[in-house]
């Protein structure tokens, strides 16, 4: 199964809205069987690694970066999504990553 | 709890005048300290979470920022409206490029999944030229809650 994080600075609202926003997309698309969770950055450095796909609201330091070079993870700007303005350019990203699977 | 329970009359304030980001979140720390929303740690907390990572949004009619601290220095969850005189420069939530905010939506989320419907509600608003109008024209407080209140149902 393909699995998805969404992380933002700290968890509280803006990655559950994120994580919403993807699971109602692939609802909508029929996509099954990717995983979609949320975490803050404090949890992801440890948890990154188990992730396919990594979708950033906060800004990436150095150690996600290197975390996701490392382990080859797509990682996709969901900021489109969040803001809701021009959400499809974070949607074909995330779908072109889980065709890259 | 129901989100539209979090606006609140008392917490709406508009045209505040603040020098910059630190003046204003002080100001409205304060004012919810009083209110009894926030603990002593929330304005120090505020100010650290906005730093490491910013929280404004710009969309094609305003540019506001939704500022928040994590949930154990919130007393009970609200949504705090602050309009301010003058712009104040703020960053924007991931790119962190630099933003004049005049809007600001502070938020005290004690339950995530509970409250997510507000944040989406406030993405939705700020895209809609319509209510961005209206909402720049309200300049007194209980014309605000009530209009907000309407718009939230």
């Amino acid at each position: 199964m393909a699995k998805i994080i969404v992380a933002c600075g700290s968890g509280v609202a803006s990655s559950e809205l994120v994580v919403k926003h993807i699971v109602d997309f692939f609802d909508d698309h029929s996509i099954t069987g990717v995983e979609v969770e949320a975490t803050d950055f404090k949890k992801l450095p440890d948890i990154l690694a188990n992730y396919d796909i990594y979708v950033w609201i906060a800004r990436p330091n150095e150690e996600i970066q290197t975390i996701v070079e490392k382990n080859n993870i797509a990682s996709v700007n969901g900021l489109p999504i969040f803001t809701g303005q021009n959400p499809e350019i974070s949607y074909r990203d995330i779908i072109a990553a889980l065709k890259n699977m | 709890m129901n989100y539209q329970d979090m606006l609140q009359q008392d917490l709406i304030f508009l045209n505040v005048d603040a020098e910059d980001r630190t003046d204003l979140y002080q100001q409205v720390a304060n004012k919810l300290l009083t209110l009894g929303y926030v603990k002593d740690s929330y304005e120090l907390a505020l100010n650290n979470r906005e730093d490491e990572f910013p929280t404004g949004v710009v969309s094609d009619y305003m540019s506001i920022a939704l500022p928040h601290a994590n949930p154990e220095n919130i007393n009970k969850p609200f949504v705090c409206v602050v309009t301010t005189k003058q712009p104040v420069q703020m960053l924007q939530m991931g790119y962190n490029t630099e933003e004049r905010a005049d809007t600001f939506f502070f938020l005290g989320i004690t339950h995530p999944d509970d409250q997510l419907i507000l944040l989406q509600k406030f993405m939705a608003l700020i895209q809609d030229q319509v209510f961005v109008e209206e909402f720049n024209n309200i300049s007194d407080s209980i014309e605000m809650f009530n209009y907000l209140n309407k718009k939230f149902k």
